[in-house]
């Protein structure tokens, strides 16, 4: 069920809160074995916040459409008296004396936190192939890893436990796990959500974001996190708006852009041909698919390579005694970026504002483009490298191509499936937006959705 | 006399350089990263900086080209304004 489809059974009395985030509990539970989504349960004030919720609704006080909903968090939040590992060992005792930004306005209003996800170990990696805690694995297909870095997210989600969980992205981590595991991943402009109270990685390219079982969902969710917070000397004074896309929302004009280079390269056939029937799809529905050509994508994703290096070896500097307890593949991007000159990092962020006064010329003929979200769907947990179209990368690249540039952009961008490859799995279509633009790739994604409901399709769990 | 105008490429070709890494770095302009991390004192051990150096060498070669073309105008995409929200 969607948080939508939840809320409404909530106010005509067909389920409690109670009930719904004792299922979430349960179905947790007994498909932990199989996904290991969760890091820790939070069982007992989940069950608190549950009733509490119902006696808040019985009295007549509606926090709106999250009020009494089941949902997760990435293990990267602060939670007061929770510990907060951030999938490493470093972390693993680390219990917060206070609440994330995003803790404190999902708890405001209303949603039961029943959980913390599993994630890549510092949020630094696409697979969620966590040495200390265990490997997340991919609800549609358990070989496979679910994406990263917050792929407990994407498990819990794909996997209908909870309706919403909460995620992180520095260079795809919504994104990424939202494709491979079948669900909607948003990641707001930067700005737009306060990162106040997430661990940080990049502290320019972090964006913390929903991933959900739809696009509406998402946009529910945005309406709660999205606002100014003094906190975060990054988050925007822009006030939000409405971000959920009424009813029979179209598309109809919607000028999308459709790159003629890049996004269309080295892209595995069948997630190729899922991506250009939903634009077909799109384009019946009345939007207008203009071609475009857009900046060296490589150089954009080079560049944030040399940012996120730097300012991940930065955050991390004061642990790196503690390196041994780092695993192998974290290890060797932090001492990477521990080698990185002081002139690159300036220079890359010089060649940022190149890149996105160049790139922002592409606002003047589209409303919003789309390429897939990944090139490929979930690979296998312990592949190294990935094949797409005759090209062959590390997994950790391959799955970023697409993703990466967009957090050095800065820029709104939506993750929603549009399908399943030849071999069964989720593939995603990718909305970039103009910056504070989310109304305007929700509303596109919505419609897109009700035209097809690719985010019905579910996968086969046991005890279905 | 023997000025820089006059300092010629080493004597050497591929093959000979084939044989030794340290030469094949000259050549390439390429950065010692063993002498990057020792001077930086980092840290690392010839192994942990012989496992990072592919991927750091890759990375060089992408970004050297693009930060060649930066005109000294470009500012940095970080902001820093000096008054505001002080009290």
């Amino acid at each position: 069920m969607t948080i939508f489809e939840m809320a409404r059974s909530l106010r005509a009395r067909k389920v409690s809160s109670a009930e719904l985030v004792q299922a979430a509990l349960d179905c947790a539970e007994r498909l932990q074995p199989r996904l290991n989504a969760f890091l820790t349960v939070m069982a007992d004030s989940a069950r608190a916040q549950a009733r509490e919720a119902d006696a808040e609704l019985a009295r007549g006080v509606d926090r709106g459409p999250l009020h009494g909903i089941p949902i997760a968090v990435k293990d990267l939040f602060c939670t007061r008296g929770v510990r907060t590992t951030n999938g490493s060992r470093i972390f693993a005792d680390f219990v917060p004396d206070y609440d994330a930004a995003v803790i404190e306005r999902l708890s405001a209003a209303g949603a039961v936190l029943i959980g913390k996800t599993g994630q890549h170990e510092l949020a630094y990696g696409i697979t969620s192939t966590n040495p200390h805690f265990g490997a997340v694995r991919n609800p549609w297909n358990p070989e496979c890893v679910p994406g990263g870095s917050s792929g407990g997210s994407g498990a819990a989600v794909g996997a209908g436990i909870v309706p919403m969980a909460m995620g992180s992205d520095t260079g795809g981590s919504i994104r990424i796990p939202a494709a491979y595991c079948g669900t909607v991943g948003l990641k707001p402009t930067y700005g737009r959500v306060s990162k106040y109270g997430a661990l940080p990685l990049g502290f320019s390219l972090d964006h913390m974001g929903p991933l959900t079982r739809s696009v509406r969902d998402s946009a529910a969710v945005l309406n709660v996190l999205a606002g100014p917070d003094s906190r975060d000397a990054c988050c925007s004074a822009k006030p939000s708006e409405d971000y959920v896309p009424p009813e029979g929302a179209s598309v109809r004009g919607t000028r999308i852009g459709v790159p003629e280079n890049f996004y269309f390269e080295h892209v595995d056939p069948s997630v190729e041909e899922a991506v250009r029937r939903h634009l077909r799809t799109a384009e019946q529905l009345g939007a207008v698919l203009v071609p475009i050509r857009v900046p060296d994508v490589d150089a954009l994703n080079t560049i944030s390579r040399v940012l996120l290096f730097a300012e991940a070896s930065a955050a991390m500097q004061k642990y790196m005694d503690r390196r041994d307890e780092i695993g192998p593949d974290v290890r060797a991007l932090l001492d990477q970026g521990r080698l990185v000159p002081a002139t690159d990092y300036v220079n890359a962020q010089r060649l940022r504002t190149v890149f996105r006064r160049d790139f922002g010329r592409v606002w003047q003929k589209v409303d919003c483009f789309a390429t897939p979200a990944t090139p490929t769907s979930a690979p296998r947990i312990g592949q190294t490298t990935t094949t797409a179209g005759g090209f062959t990368a590390d997994v950790r690249l391959m799955a970023t191509r697409f993703v990466r540039g967009i957090n050095v952009l800065g820029w709104p961008a939506l993750a929603a499936p549009c399908g399943l490859d030849s071999s069964g799995m989720p593939v995603s279509l990718q909305l970039v937006g103009r910056p504070f633009d989310e109304a305007g790739i929700l509303r596109a994604g919505a419609a897109l959705e009700d035209a097809t409901g690719f985010h019905r399709l579910q996968p086969a769990l046991p005890d279905d | 006399m023997a000025g820089a105008e006059e300092r010629q490429e080493p004597a050497v070709g591929l093959a000979d350089a084939a044989r030794c890494p340290a030469m094949i770095r000259c050549l390439l302009k390429m950065k010692n990263w063993k002498e990057i991390a020792l001077a930086s004192d980092v840290g690392l051990s010839d192994a942990d900086v012989d496992r990072i150096a592919p991927g750091l060498d890759a990375l060089e070669q992408a970004f050297r080209p693009l930060a060649a073309t930066l005109s000294f105008e470009v500012e940095p995409a970080v902001v820093f304004r000096a008054g505001e929200g002080e009290e």
